[in-house]
């Protein structure tokens, strides 16, 4: 192309360092492009290649096909090019087969064929034709359930779910081919899918248990450690399975006998590595995994030893007993999981009961340049696509005020395009093939802006291009380079380097890392005048609404949002700033428009970088050290390029920094953390919140300076480590004094577990493959923020308990009903858990920041400890006994040897003035933030102790109808930390740089264990998704046009069910008056058990430090060249 | 020749424009459906046509099923040859207990190939011609393969790619059983509408200095039938694919060997995947095998020859130590 082209161009600014993928326009453009000075031309966008394709002739066919499905044959219409998966779930309303990544990468659509697995989105339906298919809704027989589903009922085989039925599907081939599995065939039967909770070991336990019968799989006592003491139940699993099959009215089933493939005899193989201690034993390798070992296949497959039970330890001196919690129970969702009944966001509509039917279809006009302003967009030649419903732009976004302007830098559409993704526009539809015809109709000019990628030069130039009014994203709006987003300066710091003996410096650098979640981001709206109701796939549903409120201009009250089931979200799907994606107004704003509902889904590229990712960070670490081991100082300067937008970008700077300084003893240090704009994918919300940063560069940073003094990395982290009643200091609020620490006991067992009598100093290592083993230890917060509770008993005398809590699979709801359990004695049987609906629960402020056990969790037990004195009060005047004088039993009120079941005391309230004072009860010593006023965001002052108005009109209208109500309120306290250590081993090959972890022990402090089950997921799942974040998983873009090269789960690589060695989970109690029968916070804390400890394995290993994760081998590799240590 | 690649909605995409899908009974009347590239496109196990179609970068009006046709089906001796109809599933190599006797190399490749369900849809013909991987062929850049005149990789992230052969595109063969093939000196059948041939695998493949938009030669309809594998005395054979994580993974690198047992083997070949456009044999450690005994110095001075030559980007010189240890392993699991 010739320079003419350039000079025709809007006015775009040189940019040499960067050339346009637009050439990819074929046929004329191509033909003429050219290299134009020492750079490229650069085109427009409005001429692309499909251009030609369109003009083709491509009319629709469509063929009658007959599926067979589940036994039962199905006449269709459909498009040729329907997959089979589509097929499934929106013509027939099988939405038991789940859609992941659609693109054959993750497992989720995993049907049978025959008796072959195969993912449904790679099949087109039309091929499928005299084929007998099998669903996950045909595994049920008359009311029976399967074994396969009875095992992941019993063995909490999904978290959030969205890959079960998959799983079980995999399952279903293996069983049907070899009825009796080891433990590696069951690992190679679900090798093709993914699980993003990491819930492997689960899953696996599931189908043995399937296999051999409920012996083979029942989970043993945990091996008592030295000076651990352990706790199990018993049956309780059974009990709980039994309640989830009788919540769907096909109670005994799950209890039934066995059918066709439950074995009586227990496989000896499989027995061996399922029901032995998995502490001592490792799992038998088979003879397929020793065949696959040969050609390639590298620890920790085959043979990783399963996970054994957690080993819990109890504080010293802590002799609480309890009836209900730390129980084995099935998880309150665990059968609609199990039986693909579970409604998803993205399963709605295409059942005769949805509240929907037929939604619209929606596609999102995106930038394809990482930076770029929309000239025009015209969609005259989709108007004449038969089923196109129109457009809607950033012009349909109510326009900010003010005051709005200077502090919200994103909208959920943007014609000033910021990275490679951001929405500007979008398109509906009749359906999903007519809504991308009809993005490909589209004439969109784009102007090219300059790319400015590098968050040092940003900051070093005081970058305004990206955003006017600033080059750093501030906490109000962005704000000038040389003014931190966040900082925190305590004590002298230069004295403090000075009186040091060394200092240690160092550079660390973490990666843009995409959530990955199985079920992508997917939601319906209904707008219909000023109402609006969302199905989303939404942690948050309250501060959804609020939010939508916001940008939509309507009252909080008009709008409606339910989340039943939420298929992974890991923050990714937490909508609690204005300034996230927020693709829910799109589509509102579309339904609106359409007069409709309208849907739309991700896809899998959108999922892993048009939306927010965990931020990258670039950690300049300065410690000044005694030779004692004293730290004198400490300073981090944290540059996080945010993105295009601020998102969660600056209260992610803060956390970060409240992770580096927090853990161990520093009385100087100064953190200065800038979140810098840039061009590229958007930092956001992701598990742990900075704090996986933190945690990677400064525990990495931690074991150089051990090693500098010569200190053993265990002893230097024991005698830094913070104690019970040290302060704790917070980056934006003030010091607190620190609860209840069961740190040290953490670092002991982990210790203990790696065997770290065992280290030996690097120096000493020779060969081509070494072993190393390596520590972390860190704290967490345990949540934010306030919570409402509420409990009611019905006429029946059921207790329920509506929470506000999201479910993405983490637990919490049956948490709660067990702390509910706890405090009330009702067993779980006569509890109902429902959650996640802003028409009929408690209010909540988030879920998110390890916070729902802890802060709900108070909450509730608040609200169930008021509901509880309401029954004894009642009980009290019939019974003619004081209050003080009964308890609560079996759900009755007992004084000595008298009783009254709820269900009469709750008919005989109606003689009982109802409640007229909706005040929540709250313990005034520990239930409130001793730093902040939520309000006014103050601090010192006490927010105020009251119910947020949904929840008091809730309570009102339940008092209305006759019953009783419970109510509590809780704002989490500051004061109660999560503590935890981790231990690595693993190999090197110092030829190649490959890094092979053999095994991970993990200690996390949680106060109290609530539902074992779980608990010890969170560990085990955390974990696994750690192990991605440290060895594999990096959103790279490309250095020349800034677009993701590897945002496929292929490239990507989240771990496979073949990829985490065995990993031994301990849960420390070290109980803290805060929370809920002292439970601190456990949902994130396990993510960073990978990363630091193997890096500093890897170092115990080479001798070699990684700065840098993840730790790939290429990265290895070019690490060990560069130091001189490659082994040939 | 232009190739259609992603438009500017690369991100928002994932569902196949229409196509009309055909379903003939036979080699000639599927022979007869096909139009020209990109115009037509044949389906087996669909396992990277689907890829292809639901990120449109290849969008054929008419697909063409194959797996109608029984001729493509079927497993037989003929000619003291051991003939594979090109749709036997991956999943039915894996656990053919002759396969893996005979043809361990064969066996093992198609039991590293992506996932259990992929092997059950993946056909043996699929796998030999399948595309290659590279983002940036498939992605939204218009790079030498897809028609452009630049290797977006060379100046990019080339973790994943050659360290031999390149020449302006440095594409990998992606297929694990083609590397096994070329080792096993097994041959193609090809049914074109010119009639039938027999072609060496170590022919079938194109490097780009041949041909840089095509792997192969099958973009003008020809139909790959059948895969004959060399009957005559056994042979011994081994694969090792080396992947980060232990499915899905395409190899890094890859390797398979035959030769003739004994205490000096002979007969050797030796061929390397992932690290060029075609299965890459090593001629000169083949020699240097042939009729040596396996001993440590042999091993480890195999291992220095494999890398000789190897030219690697400015993200993948770990793929020659990779290289190095591959040959190293495959030799001492020979001896073993």
């Amino acid at each position: 192309m010739a320079e003419g082209n350039k000079d025709s161009r809007e006015g775009v600014l040189p940019n040499p360092a960067r050339r346009s993928f637009f050439q990819a326009a074929a046929g004329t453009a191509v033909a003429g492009a050219g290299l134009v000075g020492g750079g490229y031309v650069i085109h427009e966008a409005a001429e692309r290649p499909s251009d030609k394709e369109i003009a083709r002739e491509r009319p629709e066919a469509r063929a009658d096909i007959a599926l067979r499905v589940n036994g039962k044959t199905h006449a269709l219409n459909v498009p040729h090019q329907r997959t089979l998966l589509l097929a499934l779930r929106e013509d027939l309303g099988l939405t038991g087969t789940k859609k992941g990544c659609n693109m054959a990468q993750c497992g989720a659509c995993t049907v049978l064929v025959g008796d072959m697995p195969v993912y449904s989105c790679f099949m087109l339906a039309a091929d499928a034709t005299g084929l007998e298919i099998t669903t996950i809704e045909g595994l049920e027989k008359n009311g029976v359930l399967h074994p396969l589903q009875r095992g992941f009922i019993e063995h909490l085989g999904s978290q959030c779910g969205h890959c079960t039925s998959g799983m079980i599907m995999s399952g279903l081939g293996l069983l049907r081919a070899n009825p009796q599995p080891t433990r590696d065939e069951v690992k190679l039967a679900l090798s093709g899918n993914l699980c993003r909770c990491g819930n492997y070991e689960n899953e696996i336990n599931a189908v043995l248990a399937a296999a051999g019968g409920a012996a083979a799989a029942s989970v043993p006592p945990g091996a008592s450690a030295a000076g651990v003491a352990t706790s199990d139940s018993s049956d309780a699993g059974a009990a709980g399975a039994a309640r989830g099959a009788g919540a769907a009215s096909s109670a005994g089933a799950a209890s039934a006998p066995s059918t066709a493939l439950a074995a009586s005899a227990v496989d000896a193989a499989s027995a061996a590595n399922v029901a032995s201690p998995a502490r001592a034993a490792s799992s038998a390798t088979s003879a397929e995994g020793a065949r696959l070992a040969r050609a390639g296949v590298h620890a920790p497959f085959p043979g990783a030893a399963a996970a054994p039970p957690a080993v819990v330890s109890k504080a010293p001196g802590d002799t609480a007993q309890f009836r209900y919690l730390d129980s084995q129970m099935a998880s309150v969702d665990s059968y609609e999981k199990a039986t693909g009944r579970a409604r998803y966001a993205g399963d709605l509509g295409f059942h005769p009961d949805d509240e929907v039917k037929s939604p619209l279809f929606l596609k999102v006009v995106r930038s394809p340049y990482v930076h770029a302003e929309l000239l025009a967009i015209d969609d005259s030649r989709a108007r004449t696509l038969p089923g196109y419903r129109g457009l809607i732009t950033w012009q349909d976004i109510p326009a900010l005020g003010d005051k709005e302007v200077a502090a919200r830098d994103r909208q959920p559409m943007n014609r000033h395009a910021r990275y490679v993704g951001d929405a500007v526009a979008a398109v509906i539809a009749d359906n999903q093939y007519l809504a991308q015809e009809a993005l490909n109709l589209l004439q969109v000019r784009w102007r090219e802006l300059p790319a400015f990628p590098d968050a040092k030069y940003n900051l070093a130039h005081n970058l305004t291009a990206i955003h006017s009014r600033g080059t750093i994203a501030g906490f109000g709006g962005p704000q000038p380079g040389d003014v931190p987003t966040v900082e925190n300066k305590r004590g002298d710091v230069a004295a403090g380097f000075k009186e040091a003996d060394l200092v240690i410096e160092g550079r660390y650098i973490t990666q843009v890392h995409a959530h990955a979640q199985i079920e992508p981001h997917v939601c319906t709206a209904s707008y219909v005048g000023d109402r609006l109701t969302l199905w989303d796939s939404q942690q948050s549903v309250f501060h959804a609404r609020t939010v939508l409120a916001d940008i939509l201009r309507i009252p909080v009250e008009n709008i409606r949002v339910e989340a039943k089931y939420v298929g992974g979200g890991f923050g990714g799907k937490c909508l609690d700033t204005d300034g996230k994606t927020c693709y829910e107004a799109i589509v509102a704003l579309a339904s609106k428009k359409a007069g409709k509902p309208v849907r739309y889904e991700y896809t899998l590229r959108e999922q892993l970088y048009a939306e927010d990712t965990r931020n990258p960070f670039i950690f300049d670490m300065k410690t000044g050290v005694k030779r004692d081991g004293t730290i004198t100082a400490i300073e981090c300067r944290a540059i996080q390029p945010t993105g295009g937008y601020a998102s969660s970008g600056p209260p992610v700077v803060a956390v970060c920094g409240e992770g580096i300084v927090n853990t161990y003893r520093c009385a100087n240090f100064w953190y200065h953390g800038y979140s810098v704009y840039t061009n590229g994918p958007v930092g956001g919300e992701f598990r742990g919140f900075g704090q996986p940063q933190a945690v990677f560069a400064r525990e990495k940073h931690i074991e150089e300076v051990a090693a500098a003094i010569g200190m053993d990395p265990l002893e230097f982290r024991r005698r830094n480590s913070k104690r019970t009643g040290d302060l704790m200091s917070f980056s934006i609020e003030k010091d607190v004094v620190l609860g209840n620490i069961g740190g040290e006991r953490c670092l002991a067992l982990v210790a203990e577990e790696i065997g770290w009598d065992r280290w030996q100093d690097p120096k000493t290592k020779t060969g081509r493959l070494r072993r190393g083993i390596g520590l972390r230890y860190s704290q967490e917060h345990s949540g934010r923020s306030d919570s409402d509770g509420l409990v009611w008993i019905d006429r029946d005398g059921r207790v329920h308990v509506p929470t506000g809590i999201g479910n993405m699979g983490s637990g919490p709801q049956t948490g709660i009903g067990l702390i509910v359990a706890e405090v009330l004695g009702v067993p779980m049987e006569r509890i109902d858990v429902t959650w996640a609906d802003t028409s009929d629960v408690a209010w909540d402020f988030v879920t998110d920041a390890s916070r729902s056990t802890h802060c709900n969790g108070k909450a509730f037990y608040n609200a169930a400890l008021d509901l509880a004195r309401q029954l004894k009060a009642t009980a009290s005047a019939q019974l003619g006994m004081a209050a003080d004088a009964l308890t609560l039993a079996d759900g009755a009120v007992v004084g000595g040897n008298r009783r009254i079941d709820f269900r009469t005391l709750i008919t005989s309230q109606a003689s009982t003035p109802p409640r007229t004072d909706f005040t929540p009860y709250f313990d005034p010593k520990t239930d409130v933030n001793p730093i902040l006023d939520e309000a006014t965001g103050k601090v010192d002052q006490h927010p105020a102790m009251k119910l947020n108005a949904a929840t008091e009109k809730m309570a009102r209208a339940l008092v209305a109808r006759g019953t009783v109500v419970g109510l509590g309120h809780y704002v989490w306290n500051p004061s109660a930390q999560s503590w935890g250590a981790s231990a690595a081993e693993v190999e090197v090959d110092m030829l190649t740089g490959q890094v092979t972890v053999l095994k991970l022990a993990a200690a996390h402090d949680c106060g109290r264990v609530i539902f074992r089950r779980g608990a010890e997921a969170q560990v085990l799942g955390g974990t696994i998704m750690g192990l991605g974040y440290a060895m594999t998983e990096e959103i790279v873009s490309d250095p020349n046009n800034h677009v993701p090269v590897n945002a496929s789960l292929h490239e990507m690589r989240p771990p496979t069910i073949l990829d985490y060695p065995q990993i031994v989970p301990f849960l420390v109690e070290a109980p803290d008056a805060a929370g809920p029968f002292g439970a601190k916070g456990l949902g994130e804390n396990p993510f960073w058990n990978a990363a630091a400890a193997i890096g500093n394995a890897i170092f115990n290993a080479t001798g070699v430090h990684m700065r840098e994760i993840p730790y790939t081998w290429p990265r290895v590799h070019r690490a060990l060249v560069a130091a001189g240590r490659v082994v040939s | 020749m232009i190739l259609t690649k992603q438009g500017a909605n690369f991100i928002a995409i994932d569902e196949p424009k229409s196509f009309e899908l055909l379903h003939p009974r036979s080699l000639d009347e599927a022979l007869g459906l096909y139009t020209e590239e990109r115009d037509s496109a044949y389906l087996a196990g669909g396992c990277d046509l689907l890829d292809q179609l639901k990120h449109q970068w290849n969008n054929p009006r008419r697909v063409i099923n194959l797996k109608g046709i029984d001729a493509l089906r079927g497993q037989a001796d003929a000619n003291g040859q051991l003939r594979l109809g090109a749709l036997t599933t991956l999943a039915e190599i894996e656990r053919d207990p002759t396969l893996r006797q005979r043809y361990n190399a064969l066996s093992l490749a198609a039991s590293r190939v992506a996932t259990p369900q992929i092997r059950n849809a993946g056909t043996l013909g699929g796998n030999l011609l399948q595309d290659g991987r590279c983002p940036y062929y498939r992605g939204p850049w218009l790079c030498y393969r897809a028609g452009g005149i630049v290797c977006d990789a060379h100046h990019g992230i080339n973790t994943e790619h050659a360290i031999f052969g390149g020449d302006r595109c440095y594409i990998v063969s992606s297929s694990d059983t083609a590397t096994a093939l070329v080792a096993l000196d097994a041959q193609v059948v090809v049914r074109g509408r010119d009639g039938e041939r027999r072609i060496p695998v170590h022919e079938l493949f194109l490097t780009p200095t041949e041909d840089i938009h095509h792997m192969h030669a099958f973009h003008d309809g020809r139909i790959l039938t059948a895969v004959e594998l060399p009957g005559g005395a056994p042979r011994r054979s081994h694969f090792i694919k080396y992947t980060m994580r232990n499915v899905w993974d395409f190899a890094l690198a890859s390797i398979a060997v035959a030769y003739n047992p004994g205490a000096r083997p002979t007969g050797w070949r030796v061929v390397l995947g992932g690290v060029a456009a075609t299965p890459w044999r090593l001629p000169e450690v083949e020699r240097m095998l042939e009729g040596a005994t396996l001993d440590d110095a042999t091993i480890a001075a195999a291992g220095r020859a494999a890398i000789k030559g190897a030219e690697p980007l400015s993200h993948n010189a770990y793929k020659v130590a990779l290289v190095q240890k591959l040959v190293e392993q495959a030799l001492r699991e020979s001896t073993s």
